[in-house]
């Protein structure tokens, strides 16, 4: 719903004021959606790398999306070492 | 003189994209505002700041991300000084919104870097390859840019923040172009370039496949 609409109004803009700032405003429209694009694959990086140390993957994926790249550095700072997360229980 | 309002002009759009220009937020310098924000002057000139960090302080050999807690204590008053004004608690100041923006750079650069190296892409980076690291470890404890390397940052942080704030207010032309060509130099990268190269190696890569 909009995308359509906001690449109307970019057509409209771009009869009124030149399309050198059409091209401009689709660029803009994509950028941000590039950048999505980038946190979505920073976010599976985070999930399958918490999964694989018995941490709650979905939950850190979540966080990292919110909050990018602050949210990768507190994830790395707070993450389980792989030894840690692989040792046996202890014996009952 | 023509030449450089037109200049001006596209400046102050592409600063448009990014911030909001609020004219009581945004240095007055060389006789203009600069195109962006006080915090976004601050982290734009502190995200090259950290790319100087880390050509000449990184440690090729190692493997382990920038020091984290280093990271976090420098990215944090950008973020308490935002939060607290967003909810209303106090306002803040250019001077405070300049150094927090400087730190928030200087610590964020090298980071994304160490979190750009962790994509093994099929081909280059441009422009930031050569800064990538090789094999890049997260687990390592080796870290690639040390707590001393960041606070060289941090110390240089504190000079561009006196450096920046005596051109504030000035009418003198050429402080306008100093700082607002580099803020444009790491928009246009960051904000253009670097998404637009990243999507294109990530289909490449996916292509390959």
């Amino acid at each position: 719903m909009l995308i359509p609409y906001l690449i109307s109004l970019l057509i409209a803009q771009g009869e009124e004021i030149g399309w050198g700032f059409l091209g401009l405003g689709l660029l803009c429209l994509a950028i941000p959606i590039i950048w999505f694009i980038i946190a979505i694959m920073l976010c599976i990086w985070v999930y399958r790398d918490a999964e694989s140390r018995g941490m709650s993957g979905a939950l850190w994926l979540i966080i990292v999306l919110i909050t990018g790249l602050l949210g990768l550095v507190i994830y790395l700072i707070v993450r389980k070492d792989k030894t840690q997360a692989k040792a046996p229980p202890p014996p009952p | 003189m023509q030449t450089a309002e037109e200049i001006i002009k596209l400046f102050n759009l592409i600063g448009s994209l990014v911030c909001h220009q609020r004219p009581e937020r945004t240095l007055w310098v060389g006789g203009q505002y600069l195109p962006v924000c006080a915090r976004d002057t601050g982290a734009c000139i502190g995200f090259l700041l950290g790319y100087a960090t880390v050509l000449l302080f990184r440690r090729k050999e190692a493997k382990g991300p920038p020091n984290l807690y280093v990271t976090l204590a420098m990215m944090a008053p950008l973020l308490v000084d935002s939060f607290s004004q967003i909810v209303g608690l106090r306002a803040s100041t250019n001077d405070l919104r300049l150094v927090t923006g400087l730190l928030f750079g200087t610590a964020l650069a090298p980071f994304l870097v160490y979190a750009l190296s962790l994509f093994k892409f099929e081909r280059r980076i441009p422009l930031l390859q050569s800064l990538l690291v090789k094999e890049a470890a997260p687990d390592s404890k080796d870290s690639w840019l040390s707590a001393i390397a960041l606070l060289a940052g941090v110390a240089s942080d504190s000079v561009l923040f006196f450096a920046i704030r005596s051109m504030a207010g000035s009418d003198f032309w050429l402080y306008y172009w100093l700082l607002s060509i580099p803020i444009m130099l790491v928009i246009v990268l960051h904000v253009f370039v670097l998404p637009l190269a990243l999507l294109a190696l990530a289909i490449d890569k996916a292509l390959r496949k």
